[in-house]
Parts: C-alpha cells; sequence; structure tokens
C-alpha cells in the first residue's frame, strides 16, 4: 500500500508534464515549439511547473509521511530534501523571464518594458512577492547561509515559505495555461497535486501529533541528570501500550511551556519504550536546550510527533553488532542495546567520552553486560587518569578492540565528522556499506 | 542575447520547421509578394473586414438576429486587433500602412454570413497560411507573430458563421463572446482565463454581447 502511494505524486506530476506538451503543441495558432517565441512560452511555462512542483515534492520529504519516512528515514529524506532545494530556485528564477521574454518578441516591445506591463497583471504581484518567499527561504537555507543564522530564523524563514506557496496557488490556477486553458478537467491535476501534498502536511505535520496527544495526553513526569550536561525526561501518558515504537527511533518533542512551545526538536529514544513510561534524553549544546534545562517542569504537556527513523534493530543483517557511540550519540544505542540484550545478540559497544563526568547510562549498561551477550568499551580522549582506553576512535582501534569486526554490523551514532571518519574507516576494513548503519541529523 | 537566439531558431527549427505549413499555403495567391506587402494586403483586409461586420451587425440587429449581431461585432473587434497589429508590423518595417476601404456591400442577413464565411475561409486556408510561412521564411517575427493571431482568429470566426448558418433561428437572443485585446481571439468560452494564442490574461479580453 506504501509504495501505491508512493507512486501518486510522480504519476500526477508526469500527468502535469504530459498535459503541458500536449496544450503547447496543439494551440489554437499552432505549435509553440516551432518559434522563439512560441519556445520561450513553452520552456517559461515548464520551468513554472516544475518549480511548483518541485516545492510540492519539497513539502512532502519532509511531511514524514507515514507512507514515505518508514521506506528511506527521515534523516536520508531531509538531505535529499537539502540537496534538491537549490533546484527549485533555479527553475522559479527562469520563469518570469522567459514568459515575459515571449510577449516581448509577440508584441515588439522591450524587455523591460514588458517585464513591467507584467507585473500589473492581475495576480502576479502576489505571486512574484510568493516566489521571492520562497526563493528566499531556500537561499537562507543553503550551507553558507544556514551555519549563520539560529534555528529559530531559519524556521521563521521555511515557515514563510509556506505563506509563499499560498501567495503563488492563485496564479497556478489562474495563469497556468497549460493546466486550465482548453480542457477544464486538465486543471483536476493540479487540484489533485496540491490536495494531496496539503492533506499530507496538514495530517501528518499537525493533525497526527495533535490526535497523539488527545488520546495518550503526554506529560513530564520527572527529569533526571544523568550527567552535568545530560538531562533524562521520563514522560507519561493514558495507553502507553499502545504507543509503539522501535528501540533507537526518535521523536519532535514539542513542550507547551513558555519560551519552549514555539519549537519542536528531535529526540531518541533513549530506552525502549516499555508501555508504561518513555524516556528521552538531552544534551545541553545549544539555545533551546539550555532552556529546557533549566526550566522544564513536571507535568508539562509534551506533544510528541513520531516515532520516525529506520535506525533500528531491525537494521542487524549479521548475527553480531558493532555500537560505537560518541557522546549523546549513546541515546538510540542505548535503546537497540536493550533489544539486541533481549534476543541475546553478540554485541560490542564502543562508547566515546571526554571525561569521566561525560559518561551517561554507565549504571544501566553494565547491567546490560551482566545479562550477557554485550561488551562494553569505554574511551575516554581527555582524561589522563583514565586506567581504561584513551584517545579517539578509528578504525585500527576498532580493529584491536574487536577483531571479529568483519562478521559483524556496525551501528553509528556521534558527531558527523566522527561518523564520517567511520563510515570511511569500517569500509577500508572491509564492511560493506549495507553493513554500516547511521542517522544523521540536520534540519 | 544573440547567442541565446541562436540556439532558440535552431531548435525552433529542429523541432517542427514544417509545422507553420497550413494545407492550403501552396495556393498562396502571390508567392512572389514580400512580407511587407502581405502585411499591406492583410492591413487592408482586416480594415474593410471590420466595415463590412460592423454594417452586417446592423443588418442583423434591426432583423432580429441579436445573436448573429453579437458575433459581427465581436469579430469586428477582432478585425480591428488585427489591423492595428499588422499596422504595428508594417511601422516597424519603416513603412506606412495603408488600407482602401470600400462601402460594405449589406444584403440579408444570411447572405452576410455566407459572404462573411467565405472570406474567413479564404484566409484561413490560403491567405494566411501562406503569409505565415514567408514571414517565418523572412524571419520577420513581428510579422509572424501578427498573422499567427489572425490565423487563429479567422478560424474560430469561420466556425462561429458556420455554426449561425446552420440554425439561424437559433441565434435570434443575443449571445455573449470575449475578444483578446492583443491578438484578436474569439470565443463564446467565457471561463476561458488565459488566451491560447498569445498567453495573456482574461483581463485583456473585452466582452461583445
Amino acid at each position: 500500500m506504501k509504495r501505491i502511494i508512493l507512486a501518486v505524486f510522480p504519476a500526477l506530476a508526469l500527468t502535469a508534464l504530459c498535459l503541458w506538451y500536449y496544450d503547447n503543441s496543439t494551440a489554437p495558432a499552432g505549435s509553440f515549439f516551432v518559434d522563439e517565441a512560441g519556445l520561450l512560452m513553452a520552456f517559461g511555462r515548464l520551468a513554472g511547473i516544475v518549480g511548483a512542483l518541485g516545492v510540492m515534492g519539497q513539502l512532502l520529504l519532509v511531511s514524514r509521511a507515514g507512507w514515505l519516512e518508514p521506506l528511506f528515514g527521515l534523516d536520508r529524506l531531509t538531505r535529499l530534501h537539502h540537496a534538491a532545494g537549490i533546484l527549485i530556485p533555479l527553475a522559479l528564477l527562469v520563469h518570469p523571464p522567459l514568459v515575459v521574454w515571449s510577449h516581448a518578441l509577440q508584441d515588439g516591445n522591450r524587455f523591460m518594458a514588458q517585464y513591467l506591463a507584467v507585473l500589473k497583471w492581475d495576480d502576479i504581484p502576489p505571486a512574484a512577492a510568493g516566489e521571492l518567499l520562497i526563493i528566499t527561504a531556500v537561499l537562507l537555507s543553503l550551507p553558507f547561509a544556514r551555519r549563520r543564522l539560529g534555528y529559530e530564523t531559519w524556521h521563521t524563514v521555511h515557515l514563510a515559505s509556506y505563506l509563499g506557496l499560498a501567495m503563488v496557488i492563485g496564479h497556478q490556477l489562474h495563469y497556468g495555461g497549460d493546466l486550465n486553458a482548453e480542457q477544464a478537467w486538465f486543471a483536476w491535476t493540479w487540484y489533485a497535486l496540491l490536495a494531496f501534498t496539503a492533506a499530507n502536511l496538514l495530517w501528518y505535520r499537525l493533525l497526527r501529533q495533535l490526535l497523539l496527544y488527545r488520546r495518550h495526553g503526554f506529560r513530564v513526569d520527572r527529569t533526571f541528570m544523568e550527567s552535568p550536561d545530560v538531562m533524562s525526561i521520563y514522560v507519561k501518558g493514558t495507553g502507553l501500550d499502545g504507543f509503539m515504537a522501535e528501540p533507537g527511533q526518535f521523536a519532535l518533542l514539542r513542550f507547551w511551556a513558555p519560551g519552549l512551545k514555539l519549537e519542536a526538536h528531535p529526540f531518541s529514544f533513549s530506552r525502549a519504550p516499555d508501555g508504561e513510561e518513555l524516556r528521552f534524553s538531552v544534551k545541553r549544546s545549544g539555545d533551546f536546550t539550555a532552556r529546557l534545562h533549566a526550566g522544564l517542569k513536571p507535568g508539562t504537556p509534551v506533544i510528541i510527533d513520531g516515532p520516525y527513523g529506520v535506525f533500528t534493530a531491525a537494521r542487524l543483517s549479521s548475527g553480531k553488532a558493532l555500537l560505537v557511540a560518541g557522546g549523546i550519540g549513546i541515546t538510540p544505542l542505548r535503546a537497540i542495546l536493550e533489544r539486541l540484550s533481549a534476543s541475546g545478540t553478540d554485541a560490542v559497544l564502543v562508547f566515546s567520552n571526554r571525561s569521566r563526568k561525560d559518561m551517561v547510562f554507565a549504571g544501566e549498561l553494565a547491567e546490560l553486560e551482566k545479562k550477557g551477550g554485550l561488551r562494553t568499551v569505554h574511551v575516554l580522549s581527555e582524561d589522563r587518569d583514565w586506567a581504561g582506553e584513551k584517545g579517539r576512535v578509528d578504525a585500527a582501534m576498532l580493529r584491536r578492540l574487536v577483531p571479529d569486526l568483519a562478521e559483524r554490523d556496525a551501528f553509528l551514532c556521534g558527531p558527523p565528522p566522527m561518523m564520517a571518519a567511520l563510515d570511511a574507516g569500517l569500509r577500508s576494513l572491509g564492511i560493506a556499506g549495507e553493513r554500516i548503519h547511521y542517522e544523521r541529523f540536520s534540519f | 542575447m544573440k547567442l541565446s537566439k541562436l540556439i532558440l531558431s535552431a531548435v525552433a527549427a529542429a523541432l517542427l520547421s514544417a509545422a507553420a505549413g497550413e494545407p492550403g499555403a501552396k495556393a498562396a495567391a502571390k508567392p512572389e509578394a514580400t512580407t511587407l506587402e502581405n502585411l499591406q494586403t492583410a492591413y487592408g483586409g482586416e480594415s474593410n473586414a471590420k466595415a463590412r461586420y460592423e454594417a452586417f451587425a446592423a443588418k442583423a440587429e434591426a432583423e432580429g438576429y441579436l445573436g448573429v449581431a453579437s458575433l459581427f461585432r465581436a469579430a469586428a473587434l477582432s478585425e480591428s486587433v488585427h489591423a492595428a497589429r499588422h499596422a504595428k508590423a508594417i511601422e516597424t518595417m519603416g513603412a506606412v500602412p495603408k488600407a482602401d476601404v470600400k462601402a460594405p456591400d449589406v444584403k440579408s442577413t444570411k447572405e452576410n454570413l455566407e459572404a462573411a464565411l467565405k472570406g474567413e475561409n479564404y484566409e484561413r486556408l490560403k491567405m494566411y497560411p501562406a503569409f505565415l510561412k514567408k514571414a517565418m521564411a523572412d524571419k520577420v517575427q513581428l510579422a509572424v507573430y501578427s498573422f499567427k493571431g489572425a490565423l487563429a482568429s479567422e478560424k474560430m470566426h469561420a466556425r462561429f458563421y458556420a455554426m449561425a448558418l446552420k440554425n439561424l433561428n437559433n441565434w435570434k437572443a443575443r449571445h455573449r463572446f470575449i475578444v483578446c485585446q492583443n491578438c484578436g481571439y474569439t470565443t463564446d468560452d467565457l471561463k476561458l482565463k488565459v488566451c491560447p494564442v498569445c498567453s495573456k490574461p482574461r483581463a485583456q479580453f473585452t466582452e461583445v454581447w
């Protein structure tokens, strides 16, 4: 069923492109593909259609749709969203000049004079403003700008792109000649695309989490400091045995309290859900998490959007596992270890921290070790008195610590540079890419 | 700019260079005429057609065929748009548009419709396809787009005249048409949002009633 729904958007998009070709090749005055003005008009329209389809596709990629996310994982979909984002402004930028150029050629006008004339047409001003909003949102999300912007600014600008999209819909349906010119039913393809996108966004980004909250009434039960910088948040609610999440998955949490409720952030379940309570562990690493550490109180309502992610024990393809955690990257691995321990899987955890005070879940990991099947190796990079492994985790260290490395699936979670280095290092040791599992967040 | 125009021309030629030819093109009356001469001929024809259709509209109004009167008024407006576009193309080529507008020969509405249909058929099947082919060969862009707009409009006029002739009594009530002020495209599809010929918005259409 998921794969059938997966085909809906591409099928509708392809139909729209076919209608574009049909409409432009069967115009009353002959095909648009035979002269300069016609070609400019046809490809100007195509750029508009591709840009609009791109925006809808982008929204679907980050809609967290239940028919899409489990197949690829939210981190991969988000990375695709980042990569595809740059193509949309290109299409949207060339759409207006191509169409204006065509009109200028047909009417014997100067380009700029025609541009100014077109700007006065019915719904062109809101469409131009909407396009500007979308392009601005994309440009400010590019790495060079994103690095300089705070999350809040980026988030607000991104929300503005929804307004931009709303502003160009009228233009699409009004001037979208290829979709509404002579055959009224052509427009239904576009209505279907818009409706499909809007329905997915509305349900998966808004209604589903509200429904979950209504059903379970999630609230913060208590907090516990695992280390000076890491706080575990215990969440309780009604009927939690009906809230299913795989160890290793994460959810987007919105704490309904002053100073917190405007932002939803992704946090991994740091323990497998047991039907009684949920646990998330959060490191103080930015503005939001600092506010969370300082001000989160028991009883605070929590809107949970999830679970998401495909970084779970189900990915294990061999009988044995190697888990490498860097700092707070332990959270999903801690939950996965619970599942591996329950199934008696042979697992080695290499847990890297700066110093002993940064080590979290040490007691819980020791408990899991006692049950058998798990061996934990703590590695500290900045603790001179540490009697155990010291330094940074790399492929050579892993080969030394885990001689049967090649027989294991590797689960990696930690800072992106560490994961990139380990991914390359493990591949160089002969572990196939499909047996190296990780999840990278970058919203 | 020049390079892009060259590329566009090449793509256009590669895609469908032959598509501009209509069946009647081979029968063009004056193959030796230049595009400027063709524009002058078309300008004269459109100017006369406008005067003729206005007179036909008055006759239809007097005979009680109010729908036909609406049609002739819409067609007259359309022909005036074509005349203006042809005139602009002529002026761009450095010449002065000239037309010898004769007094229209007005008969009964049925006969007027038959005469109008005959004129439109000549223009859409022979005259404009030949003019268009020549203008494309000469690469006179403004003439190409002017002839294209006229050709598409004359097809619509002929279609409506034929419909009226088929059952004249159905055309006693007024009929609503819209005419593109940019290219003259004429239709009774009041839901139309964009001109299918020149892509101008509905706001640039004039309603004729």
